[in-house]
């Protein structure tokens, strides 16, 4: 209808402009065969959070769970590297295992909606007709929706807890890989060799595997990262809220939540986990857009 | 004229079936929500006979159909249901909340806008160049940080050391109003902006390659100048449409930030009514943020269609 | 704290109790709830203001002007300050005091009781206070689904004369001036002064010490003196302004800045951004307790109770309270007349006994911990108990429920263990017995028919040794048969400047408005 630049694609965020594709950008010539160095700045953070979610119980000098009622609210200091909670518990602990925590959820709140997108997706674009103008709508509904919105509204209705912000994540993040899948599909579809291909008795899957896949890998890679960085502060946001992981499970918003009480006299309680998700964040960020402007080129 | 008017009333039509289908979602939650509805409204020990009396007060026992129809009837008539929790109109409810909602995400944009102009004319200039990385670094950092916990860093860092501003609350008269949004308003700003200083840079970009840039750079017009003549303003359409992509973010972010800084707008009202287990103050909620969505879609393909001279209006 | 929703058939009682319930939000810090402002007077007098101004910050919500329809603290203190009711509850706990009735006398053969109306007494339109206006009132008492059936005793009420009035009884209850301390026997104007109820209560009148200014939802009161106030010289104040904000640290930073004279209720979170001197604690009074559902595995075993009484780390929950509380002496609330504690002192950490006791019996684990969410202080105590149950095996999993939503789970004794706080709110330990009787010892399902019987004898007897062998068999039940654990009792807590005189807080953490003075 309108012939304006086309909007970067809403991604089911609609966060992760920060590794939008900037495809439509006149490019200089230079080649970069390369992944760029941001991608490996931002693959070393990741791996590094990966590595201490999976030494957590190495690296974290107490039990993050172990009380010490007597001694809240410590300072920092040689006992405890970030002091101690309001009930007596190592914070810097805590926050090492929040790693898990945290990670966790991001990553399955971003895999999940990565697997029903791409399945459905490819349901649409195969069948057709009526079955991709069913999917297509509702991806329609739920892109005009505001999806954090829907998150709460889902969370609301469910109950909170980690299932249910994997459950909503998936029913709204879908959108953006199922759109990409159909569309691969119905282009590649339509190239001469690909009919070609299917008029020589070629089966579906393996048309799939050969030319659908490589063609969408790298826009799904850079919404997978960017959403896994979406589910990480959602995550923190709705625990914040008091809607996302219980206590006393330490998971870094509601560490911040905890703190927030105590901001004047012990600030690094609210500050410290802020800072450990500033950390993935710009991990994430860097390796998303990485991937964008090796691919871009 | 008659195009453009044409244009916006086949947008207008078209948005119709993305409405009844938003409501239709609102109206679902209540569905899927578990527990009866007429349960929690009389209480736990009331007889099943009271129960019974209030389902069909109702319509509970109604088919879905007949139930989605009353509750869409009810919208179009700006009823949004009543909350027993509060014991009052959810639209009341909605439309006490509203301002401050309104106060917040006007001046929230407001900032993010002196963030972003700024710092994506430089970035573009500056293309490949320092000031470029520079912003993309600032932007990325922006982009890893929980809204919340910036505003609590900015309470920390600002309000509680100079105490110039207010920790939380909203304030009766107009001067601390405007003194309590300021926090929250560079909060929102600040988790606003990274994102439109990305788009703004790429579409200065884009303009910069275009040939009337080219023509007016032949032309002498340099710099500054060439980006304020020429280039802002077209780069303006396609602000227009992130805005419209942002709308969601912006109202979570929203969300959050009224319940950090304890403004009594329509997000606070929507954790309060979450928490409480409000389900018609839920629906009311999210279909007025659904609505909105909707409408800033809308208008913005209005406003591009009206700012934008490339714009090609089928009618 | 709207749980009191239910306000047909049968749920009068449940209402009564969610009353003292709610009340304790006070205490903590409430998420829910729109935020207050920080503004000051409109004429421009800074919090703390002008001469004879007082700005009071508080977390709790007023919720309305009805008596009936009040279950938190906050809406009962600001109901009894505008619509004073007939008696006063005195702030040592201990004892009922003259107010509007200046005088009362029981006659158990009536039995009846005989009340004097104060001479100055008049409402603040500057109508005298009649036997009229108390016969209307001690209508709408009964008529409430909510607090109506306390006032059930009351089988007639007689106007003697203009100022004398008898309440004639269908049977002894020497209890009854007890319940006319609560503000649900508030007293307002016969026939609603000409106006509906409807109209009434949006804009109620009383005879107590203030009139309401205005009220903003969520958000502020203000009240202003009631120039015909019975009491001489009283109030002192011409003008309160009490403002409502869930924000722990914003009400700390706001007394901090002067911007309020008073914090009532200090969450035990921001106890120490107080200056210590200046924070006025209430007796001891408050239970923080830990109700087990009795009606289902593994707590309908008594000897899996009695090794949890015995895994509790009591004094970890006691530091919680930082100085501010003590280990419970015993399952009622302290410090409020009759109390007595139990024969034997309460269990004490012993987690070998807690281990030994549960090795005879069934595995206890998966079970559902929840508390009120509203109450900051709840979860940490919900988190030293659950650490104090697995240290002896016993899994729970943390369910922190909005109050609205935490009252549902316990009328459905949908939990094995629930924690929270309560409190009486009259002078009188037949208060919270008369609580523990209508929720089945605190919403546990633990079985009341003994609890019925001592409540029957209690109210009929006037003979305060008989009464307390009444309790203390109350006591010595809840220490053996453990219903619910007593984890600390606490002392609600104000913060009150210095300039600020003649603050007292009764127990449950109510304080009379006209007694407040300030000295600048």
């Amino acid at each position: 209808m309108t012939s304006t630049p086309s909007p970067p694609p809403p991604s089911a965020a609609a966060l992760p402009a920060a590794v939008l594709p900037d495809a439509t950008l006149p490019q200089p010539a230079r080649r970069r065969p390369h992944m760029p160095r941001k991608f490996w700045i931002g693959a070393v953070i990741v791996g590094g959070y990966a590595v201490a979610a999976l030494l957590a119980p190495v690296l974290a000098p107490a039990d993050p769970m172990a009380q010490d009622v007597a001694n809240r609210l410590a300072d920092p200091g040689t006992n405890h590297l970030l002091g101690t909670d309001e009930l007596g518990r190592d914070v810097f602990s805590r926050l090492v295992h929040g790693i898990r925590v945290d990670l966790m959820v991001g990553f399955l709140g971003a895999f999940f909606p990565l697997v029903v997108g791409t399945l459905l997706g490819a349901l649409a674009g195969y069948l057709g007709g009526w079955a991709d103008v069913v999917i297509m709508r509702i991806t329609d509904l739920v892109q005009g929706f505001p999806v954090y919105i829907l998150i709460i509204a889902l969370v609301f209705a469910l109950g909170p807890g980690i299932r249910t912000i994997l459950i909503a994540f998936t029913a709204i993040a879908w959108v953006i890989y199922a759109r990409i899948i159909r569309d691969a599909i119905l282009r590649v579809r339509s190239l001469d060799y690909v009919q070609a291909a299917r008029a020589a008795g070629i089966p579906h899957h393996r048309i799939l595997l050969r030319h659908v896949i490589p063609n969408t890998i790298h826009q799904s890679v850079i919404y997978f990262t960017s959403d896994v960085l979406f589910a990480i502060l959602a995550v923190a946001a709705f625990s914040f809220l008091g809607l996302g992981v219980p206590p006393p499970t330490p998971e870094w918003g509601s560490m911040i939540a905890e703190g927030q009480p105590y901001l004047r006299d012990q600030w690094w309680l609210a500050a410290a986990p802020g800072v450990a998700i500033v950390g993935i964040g710009l991990g994430l960020s860097l390796l998303g857009d990485g991937v964008d402007d090796r691919w871009r080129r | 004229m008659s195009g453009r008017f044409l244009f916006v009333g086949k947008r207008l039509i078209l948005a119709v079936p993305l409405l009844l289908g938003v409501v239709l979602l609102v109206f679902l939650l209540l569905q899927i929500t578990p527990g009866d509805p007429a349960r929690q409204i009389v209480g736990l020990r009331a007889s099943e006979a009271d129960v019974a009396q209030v389902r069909d007060q109702l319509g509970l026992d109604d088919s879905v159909f007949s139930q989605y129809a009353r509750y869409l009837g009810g919208v179009v008539q700006g009823d949004l249901g009543f909350s027993y929790k509060s014991r009052q109109p959810v639209a009341d409810m909605v439309a006490a909340r509203l301002p401050v909602s309104g106060w917040l995400v006007i001046s929230g944009l407001v900032v993010s806008l002196m963030i972003t102009i700024p710092l994506g004319v430089w970035a573009a200039i500056q293309r490949d160049r320092a000031g470029d990385h520079i912003t993309r670094g600032v932007s990325l950092l922006g982009i890893a940080m929980p809204s919340f916990w910036v505003g609590l860093m900015l309470i920390l860092l600002v309000a509680l050391p100079t105490g110039w501003f207010p920790v939380g609350g909203f304030g009766d008269t107009f001067g601390q109003r405007l003194n309590a949004i300021v926090l929250p308003a560079v909060t929102l700003g600040i988790a606003m902006a990274p994102i439109q200083i990305r788009s703004l840079r790429a579409s200065i970009i884009r303009c910069l390659g275009s040939d009337y840039v080219a023509a007016g750079r032949a032309l002498g017009a340099s710099g500054f100048l060439l980006v304020r003549r020429f280039v802002l303003r077209n780069a303006a359409s396609s602000m227009v449409t992130l805005a419209a992509v942002q709308t969601s973010f912006l109202l979570f972010t929203m969300v959050v930030l009224e319940t950090t800084f304890g403004l009594p707008g329509l997000g606070q009202g929507m954790v309060m009514a979450a928490v409480q287990r409000d389900l018609p103050a839920v629906q009311g909620y999210t279909l007025v943020f659904a609505l909105t969505v909707v409408l800033v879609y809308l208008l913005a393909d209005v406003v591009n269609a009206v700012l934008d001279p490339r714009v090609e209006i089928r009618g | 704290m709207d749980s009191c929703v239910p306000v047909r058939s049968r749920s009068a009682q449940i209402c009564r109790h969610t009353r003292h319930a709610a009340g304790v939000i006070v205490i903590g810090a409430i998420m829910a709830g729109c935020a207050g402002s920080n503004t000051d007077a409109p004429d421009g007098a800074t919090g703390g203001g002008s001469a004879n101004e007082l700005v009071i910050y508080r977390g709790e919500k007023h919720e309305g002007w009805h008596p009936d329809a009040a279950t938190g603290i906050a809406t009962s203190h600001n109901i009894n300050s505008v619509m004073e009711p007939l008696l006063r509850a005195h702030p040592d706990g201990q004892q009922v005091e003259p107010g509007i009735a200046a005088s009362w006398d029981y006659d158990p053969e009536g039995p009846s009781y005989t009340f004097v109306i104060d001479d100055d007494a008049a409402f603040s339109d500057g109508t005298p206070v009649t036997a009229a206006d108390v016969a209307f009132s001690v209508e709408q008492w009964l008529d409430g689904p909510n607090y109506g059936e306390i006032y059930g005793s009351i089988a007639n009420v007689v106007e003697v004369d203009e100022r004398t009035v008898t309440f004639e009884l269908g049977a002894p209850d020497s209890t009854l001036p007890v319940m006319l301390t609560w503000m649900s026997a508030a007293i307002i104007p016969d026939d609603f002064g000409g106006r509906s109820a409807a109209e009434f209560y949006a804009d109620p009148i009383g005879a107590g010490a203030f009139a309401v200014e205005s009220w903003t939802p969520g958000s502020e009161i203000v009240l202003t003196r009631n120039e015909h106030y019975y009491q001489p010289e009283r109030p002192y104040l011409d003008r309160i302004r009490i403002v409502e904000t869930d924000d722990v640290s914003q009400r700390a930073v706001s007394y901090e800045a002067g911007d309020a004279d008073i914090v009532d209720a200090v969450s035990i979170d921001t106890l120490q951004q107080f200056p210590e001197d200046e924070l006025i604690p209430a007796p001891e009074h408050f239970l923080t307790y830990a109700g087990l559902n009795v009606t289902r595995e593994p707590f309908d075993d008594v000897q899996v109770r009695r090794a949890v009484a015995a895994a509790v780390d009591y004094g970890a929950v006691t530091e919680l309270l930082q100085g501010y509380g003590s280990a419970p002496q015993g399952g009622l609330p302290e410090n409020v007349r009759n109390w007595v504690p139990s024969s034997h002192p309460w269990h004490e950490h012993d987690p070998d006994l807690a281990a030994d006791l549960l090795a005879e019996t069934a595995a206890a684990t998966d079970l559902v911990l929840i508390y009120d969410s509203s109450l900051g202080s709840e979860r940490l105590v919900a988190t030293v108990l659950q650490d104090s149950l697995a240290a002896v095996g016993i899994g729970a999993e943390l369910r922190g429920l909005e109050t609205a939503a935490f009252i549902e789970a316990l009328h459905g004794l949908d939990y094995d263990i629930a924690v929270w706080q309560m409190s009486a709110i009259s002078p009188d330990v037949i208060d919270p017995i008369g609580f523990y009787l209508v929720t089945d010892y605190l919403f546990t399902g633990y079985d009341t028919t003994t609890l019925g019987e001592v409540y029957q004898q209690y109210t009929q007897t006037t003979d305060e040794a008989t009464q307390q062998t009444l309790i203390r068999s109350v006591q010595d039940e809840i220490h053996d048969q453990v219903p619910f654990l007593p984890l600390a009792n606490y002392q609600i807590t104000g913060a009150v400047k210095p300039h600020v005189d003649g603050f007292e807080m009764a127990p449950w953490g109510m304080y009379w408005l006209d007694e407040l003075r300030v000295a600048r």
